[in-house]
């Protein structure tokens, strides 16, 4: 690890110990646990523009195609009711079994041909006369008689009411993902190849970019937002959830303890204590969940790692952000190289899309990854990246990513008004990529004075 | 005569080397003091502090007498000192009057004076003895004729001393001819000329006393009448030179490379043919300017060719294609270091193994241990000095560089090998182990292609020589036809000097 790698970890710690002297419950666990959440869904896009920065150039189409893949994902999965000519008689109708809530409305049904799941409707006339439709929270079954629990609360059904069963569908998940992703890599495909065949400026193609994939998701969407509805509730309970957990040294002592080894009541302004009258002491360790976000982050920056560090890929994208003509001098095929870079970059920005959608449930067409390829590209220079091309390190641009998040999560937690965040956000990157030149002229003069001495 | 500038005892250091301990000398009024010294001698750094580009650690600039400083160019400039870069420092999109005025343009509530301009640089560049239009763009010149401009910017603050460093490296023979005619007017209208080069023939013959600097250190000056190349190269190296160029011939193997009617695109299309055997050294010569290194380009394909076949061993490659040409066995070491041979800010062994590691990587990973060993074994073979393999190219000499270059194609065990002015900006020790090393390549049956404006250098390594003009080769010399009356007579394009030479 290299001494900017230290930089930008240093800069994280004071960060988070600076916002925790003035809001010890800023390291709580749910904090970290949103810290390392909102550092995952982000660091996708850093990534993918830390490869584009090496070879030094820019893309600043990002969030555009952020918003523009969670709108394809969507309209692809193209969420449909198909009705049936199947109806099932309502035998009973009771209190929910499956469901807690008073309304909770579950019917016993005969269900005869209809094999009704999850998310599928019904469409029937209810006390009242007037045409409802439910849709299906659960089954279960029990002596030949299917129960039938609504997601809609308080439906007047009738017994002995006749319902028409409508079957919920969408196209497979795995396909839509597969088609989202390669219509990304198409789009920085594209990227590359105007910047390497036809030599247009990566600002210029990838500003292009920016304004028509906005546009183009506001067009498909018509505008409208985009949900996902109760659709894909598995994927989207899996993808909230978290994987393992790692124990993270002292935190608890800070956010529980007040800066001290025993719990502090916040609210008496004194130490907890037992029925005997002795303080509690806390753990050292405390366990934090690591969300499922952060496993996948983990994964794609390790492999971005290797591919970075001990591939001829990276070797070679690191040589052309060097000095492209020597890199294609020394036979390295760099049109190619780049056009790679533009790819993984855009496959990152179309993931990350996918990713935002499962997390947020919808897509804003209009407003969805906005300004996000500028949190990306600060994250990747914070985290060594040189605009100039030719170096950039992947734990850097991760830890830079913390950076930016941990920098808004202490703007709340401090409880600073809104509308100082992107004032402070901006003097703090402003500051840290100032220090780093400060302290890198004072180590290099340093350094000359020791050889000085000693020459 | 009197003593125009003082340099005394001037000290200076940067990370890791102490660049001058203590340098004095005397700069006369109407000379041409010849300041040299092997690469990393200090000549460059001196030149720098005498230019207000860096401060000197200690010591004392003197002029007529009196202390002075400069914190930076335009004092200096003020002073009466200017320096030349090597790389010339011209805007490209600017007129050649604007360039000249820069930073100094007479004004008149902030509206530059153009007519004024214009006619105060025409002056200054009929001195120098360019007669062009002062509104043509700096770029469209030739490097000669922008040089020139160099000196007429010079000229136009009122240089009395004019530095110039390497000024005839990137000149052809007729650009060099006619700057040490200039430099001769400027002598004679007092102006002093302190001439820093590593082309021991030019210094011979401008000089008026030579200053020899070895290690950030005198090591000794030379009068006018003392001047000639043994004594210089005894001072600089601080040994005598027993064999400049350790030339022999080498049995000749089968024609490697075999050039047929090859058609470069940008430039006249003369197609152009020739061979290179095993073990042979070619040497091409010729004018800057007059397609040479295009030549070297287009074999290894970086520059498209619009016609012709080129084979190696009898296997033809696709034109237009480094990877193609490189995997058919060529290698280029070109001719500008810094932005076509090396990546400067990467590591010695990054640097060394960037052709070859594909070869040994497998599925595209990096054999690390392997890419280690093969850039230490050049590091020792080659003996370049680093401290690490891990130091960062741009630290290192121009000599320790141009030995990466040379690694990084030797790792690739190349067929033929194409060298572009191999020799350029290496100082003596550096340039003799290079010339060891293409012996030792041709011995080993690699065909080398070498360019060279040093006529010494084609004189003295050529087996053959190929003498281009104008993008088309005029003639052809064995070893026994070499001579420079020969070489110039084919490089100016005469067919009837060719005859002369037969006869």
């Amino acid at each position: 690890m290299n001494l900017k790698n230290v930089g930008i970890f240093l800069l994280l710690a004071i960060i988070l110990l600076f916002t925790a002297w003035k809001n010890p419950a800023f390291l709580a666990d749910r904090n970290l646990q949103s810290l390392v959440r909102w550092t995952s869904l982000f660091g996708f896009c850093s990534i993918g523009v830390a490869f584009v920065i090496i070879t030094g150039g820019i893309d600043l189409s990002i969030g555009s195609l952020v918003g523009l893949s969670g709108c394809i994902l969507v309209l692809m999965l193209n969420q449909r009711y198909v009705p049936t000519d199947i109806q099932v008689d309502v035998i009973a109708v009771q209190k929910s079994t499956l469901r807690e809530g008073r309304e909770a409305v579950q019917v016993v049904i005969d269900p005869g041909e209809a094999i009704p799941k999850v998310d599928d409707s019904f469409r029937f006339r209810d006390m009242r006369n007037r045409e409802v439709v439910g849709t299906v929270y659960a089954t279960e079954i029990s002596n030949n008689q299917m129960l039938v629990t609504f997601r809609e609360p308080a439906l007047q059904v009738a017994p002995q009411t006749k319902m028409q069963w409508s079957k919920f569908t969408h196209r497979p998940l795995p396909l839509v993902i597969a088609a989202v992703m390669g219509i990304s890599m198409l789009i920085g495909l594209t990227h590359g190849i105007l910047i390497t065949k036809y030599r247009l400026q990566p600002f210029v193609v990838t500003l292009c970019g920016l304004l028509i994939y906005r546009g183009m998701a506001r067009v498909l969407s018509k505008d409208q937002p985009l949900g996902l509805g109760n659709t894909l509730d598995g994927v989207k309970q899996w993808f909230r959830g978290n994987g393992f957990s790692i124990p993270v040294p002292g935190v608890r002592w800070i956010s529980e303890g007040n800066w001290s080894p025993y719990m502090w009541d916040f609210s008496s302004k004194a130490y907890a204590r037992n029925t005997d009258g002795r303080a509690i002491a806390l753990d050292f360790w405390q366990w934090i969940a690591i969300p499922i976000p952060g496993i996948l982050l983990l994964v794609l920056a390790i492999v971005a790692w290797l591919l970075l560090t001990r591939t001829l890929f990276g070797r070679y994208l690191l040589a052309l952000g060097n000095n492209q003509q020597a890199a294609k001098f020394s036979g390295i095929r760099t049109d190619r190289m780049v056009i790679a870079a533009y790819v993984i970059c855009s496959a990152m920005a179309g993931l990350s899309g996918i990713l935002f959608t499962f997390d947020l449930n919808s897509v804003e067409p209009s407003s969805t990854g906005n300004v996000y390829e500028l949190y990306a590209i600060a994250a990747a220079v914070l985290g060594g990246c040189s605009l100039r091309g030719g170096s950039g390190s992947i734990v850097g641009v991760v830890v830079g990513t913390a950076v930016m998040r941990a920098l808004y999560l202490s703007i709340e937690a401090l409880s600073i008004p809104k509308p100082y965040e992107f004032v402070i956000i901006g003097l703090a990157l402003l500051l840290a990529v100032l220090a780093d030149e400060v302290i890198l002229r004072i180590v290099q003069a340093n350094k000359m004075r020791v050889q000085a001495l000693s020459g | 005569m009197t003593v125009r500038l003082t340099i005394h005892e001037i000290t200076k250091s940067f990370p890791g080397v102490k660049a001058l301990r203590g340098v004095s000398m005397d700069v006369m009024e109407g000379e041409v003091l010849a300041v040299i010294g092997e690469n990393g001698a200090g000549k460059s750094t001196l030149m720098k502090i005498l230019a207000g580009v860096q401060p000197p650690d200690s010591g004392e600039l003197r002029w007529y007498g009196k202390p002075v400083s400069f914190s930076n160019t335009s004092e200096s400039q003020a002073c009466g000192i200017s320096l030349i870069h090597q790389e010339l420092n011209l805007a490209g999109n600017l007129s050649l009057a604007a360039n000249i005025f820069l930073g100094r343009e007479p004004h008149r509530f902030g509206w530059i004076d153009q007519r004024r301009i214009h006619r105060e640089a025409a002056q200054y560049l009929e001195q120098v003895g360019l007669n062009i239009s002062t509104k043509t763009l700096a770029g469209e010149l030739s490097i000669g004729q922008q040089q020139q401009v160099e000196i007429a910017k010079a000229l136009s603050c009122d240089a009395k001393v004019l530095i110039m460093d390497e000024p005839t490296s990137s000149l052809s023979s007729g650009e060099a001819e006619k700057l040490f005619q200039l430099i001769e007017q400027l002598r004679r209208r007092g102006v002093s000329v302190v001439y820093i080069s590593h082309r021991l023939g030019e210094v011979a013959r401008l000089a008026d006393r030579v200053e020899v600097l070895r290690d950030g250190a005198n090591a000794g000056r030379l009068k006018k009448e003392e001047i000639n190349h043994q004594a210089m190269v005894r001072l600089m190296v601080g040994r005598e030179l027993s064999q400049y160029f350790p030339h022999q011939s080498h049995p000749l193997h089968a024609v490697r490379l075999k050039v047929e009617n090859l058609v470069i695109a940008g430039r006249s299309s003369h197609p152009i043919s020739f061979e290179v055997r095993g073990g042979e050294m070619v040497g091409m010569a010729g004018l800057v300017g007059a397609g040479r290194t295009e030549v070297l380009e287009t074999l290894l394909g970086v520059r498209p060719a619009l016609a012709g076949k080129v084979t190696v061993d009898g296997k033809a490659y696709s034109l237009g294609n480094p990877k193609a040409a490189i995997n058919a066995g060529l290698a280029l070491v070109p001719e500008d270091r810094r932005h076509q041979g090396l990546m400067t800010p990467m590591s010695v062994e990054e640097n060394l193994v960037v052709v070859s590691s594909d070869q040994r990587s497998r599925l595209g990973w990096l054999d690390r241990r392997g890419d280690r060993n093969a850039a230490q074994s050049q590091v020792e073979a080659l003996k370049i000095k680093t401290p690490h393999l891990q130091q960062t190219a741009a630290f290192l000499s121009g000599g320790n560089q141009q030995k990466i270059v040379f690694g990084k194609w030797i790792l690739n065990t190349p067929k033929v090998l194409l060298l572009d002015e191999p020799t350029r900006g290496v100082d003596i020790g550096a340039k003799q182990e290079i010339y060891s090393l293409m012996e030792k390549l041709a011995a080993n049956g690699v065909a080398i292609l070498f360019v060279s404006s040093e006529m010494e250098e084609v004189l003295g390594m050529a087996d053959r020589a190929l003498v281009m003009h104008e993008g088309k080769i005029t003639g052809e010399l064995t070893r026994s036809q070499l001579s420079e009356e020969a070489i110039m007579g084919l490089a100016v394009g005469g067919p009837a000097a060719s005859d002369k030479v037969s006869s």
